[in-house]
């Protein structure tokens, strides 16, 4: 493996092989990049900062316990940490039975905005690739109709099914289907019109 | 919905919200029942899956306390040290986190492919990399209350990791036999055999997915395993996607 150049990152794949080699300092260099997103993403649906907190720990151990199964031809580090996050999170909620279908909305605009200060979302050892790629969705989600965009973060980041985002809004489930399906369609246009591929 | 009705019908008209998994489980059958025979709908659901994915990556950064990333290092350290001390100890836990008992040391030895097991090792890294992995606790029953056990799975593989500890060693010519059951009938499926430190694990496969069924239960059998139980039930737990 090429060693990296001066000032240049470790990419993440020869990072995952020095973890599964046992390397601890590997896997403190990729929370580093990642640990502040996937934290982020736990809090987004727990509600809760130490359960987030535990949650975030639990990612980051089964990338220790199962880094050598890892295939970067099958996709980015990032994706597959923040699946995890996801799945655990949501398992999370689920066992507690609190779902957070009252939660606040989200406020994507203003999250798009606060890109422009790094002050506000500082994270110098996140990818570049990440933050690319959070600014176009965070712009594309945006832009999406308030009630396409509550639906599908209900169900998304909620953990709820289609009837529940119903029950949840007080909407016909005919309406909600359609709005998930409507938001997705325009989500997808978006991004291609941001030049953003969903599949890379 | 019959899910025959599927099988040669597309389900464009579901698979946004199967991506996005805010489908009710009979749905969720019939769009994996499609798949199973549509390339065409699989492109679509790995198109629609990419999408959610992007999701993941836009919510706004928060940062976690700073000394995360000590705890999480101190518990890593402590795993590769192969210590039962790997607990964050200055947490409350969680069910997620439950890893200092003899199960969990056995599942340990069992990844670093340790002993006559290494098969179910090399399932059990393949499982714990899937996002979609389910970890559920299988206790034991009046038979055998010392007994525990973790079913490791997921919802779209037939096969999984029944990792067991604290049962009464195999003596010789006996096993045990995991069985998974729906609507009360069990179905048999593999045999293992309880280590002299009462642990072991067995790796099932089955001919449709985990969730069809409700509860995944242990008898003590011949070594052959039996066409329908013989012994008493010494673990029994109900399989939930969540």
């Amino acid at each position: 493996m090429d060693e990296p150049r001066p000032g240049q990152p470790e990419d993440d794949a020869a990072l995952v092989a020095r973890v599964a080699a046992g390397d601890q300092d590997a896997l403190g260099l990729l929370y580093d990049r990642f640990g502040q997103a996937v934290y982020s993403l736990c809090l987004r649906i727990v509600h809760e900062g130490a359960t987030a907190e535990e949650l975030t720990q639990e990612v980051f151990v089964r990338l220790w316990r199962s880094a050598a199964s890892f295939d970067a031809a099958k996709g980015r580090l990032s994706t597959w940490l923040l699946r995890i996050a996801h799945n655990l999170s949501l398992n999370e909620v689920r066992r507690r039975q609190s779902r957070p279908v009252t939660a606040p909305d989200l406020d994507w605009e203003a999250a798009a905005a606060a890109l422009a200060d790094p002050s506000v979302d500082a994270d110098p050892a996140g990818s570049v690739w990440l933050r690319e790629r959070a600014t176009a969705v965070r712009g594309a989600l945006a832009q999406l109709p308030a009630p396409q965009r509550k639906a599908i973060e209900l169900a998304y980041f909620g953990g709820l099914s289609q009837p529940e985002v119903a029950a949840a809004l007080g909407d016909p489930l005919g309406t909600v289907k359609s709005r998930i399906r409507a938001g997705m369609q325009r989500l997808r246009e978006l991004l291609v019109a941001a030049g953003v591929d969903a599949a890379e | 919905m019959d899910r025959m009705d599927r099988r040669d019908s597309h389900v464009d008209d579901l698979i946004d919200a199967y991506a996005l998994g805010a489908l009710e489980p009979d749905e969720v059958d019939a769009v994996e029942h499609h798949l199973e025979t549509c390339p065409r709908c699989r492109v679509l659901v790995a198109r629609a899956r990419a999408l959610a994915d992007a999701f993941l990556l836009a919510v706004p950064r928060i940062a976690p306390s700073p000394d995360l990333r000590d705890r999480l290092m101190r518990r890593i350290a402590a795993e590769a040290a192969g210590s039962a001390a790997s607990m964050d100890t200055s947490r409350p836990t969680s069910a997620t986190t439950t890893t200092a008992n003899p199960v969990a040391r056995f599942l340990r030895s069992l990844l670093g492919g340790e002993g006559e097991t290494h098969d179910a090792g090399g399932l059990l890294r393949d499982l714990l990399a899937d996002p979609e992995c389910v970890i559920l606790p299988v206790p034991g029953t009046d038979e055998a209350p010392g007994a525990s056990a973790r079913f490791v799975g997921s919802p779209h593989r037939r096969e999984g990791v029944l990792v067991a500890g604290g049962l009464r060693p195999s003596e010789a010519g006996r096993a045990y036999q995991v069985w998974f059951l729906h609507g009360g009938q069990p179905q048999p499926n593999t045999v293992f055999r309880a280590d002299h430190s009462g642990h072991g694990a067995g790796v099932f496969r089955l001919d449709r997915p985990v969730f069809d069924f409700d509860t995944v239960a242990v008898t003590p059998e011949p070594e052959g395993g039996s066409p329908a139980p013989t012994g008493p039930i010494v673990l029994a737990g109900a399989l939930r996607r969540e």
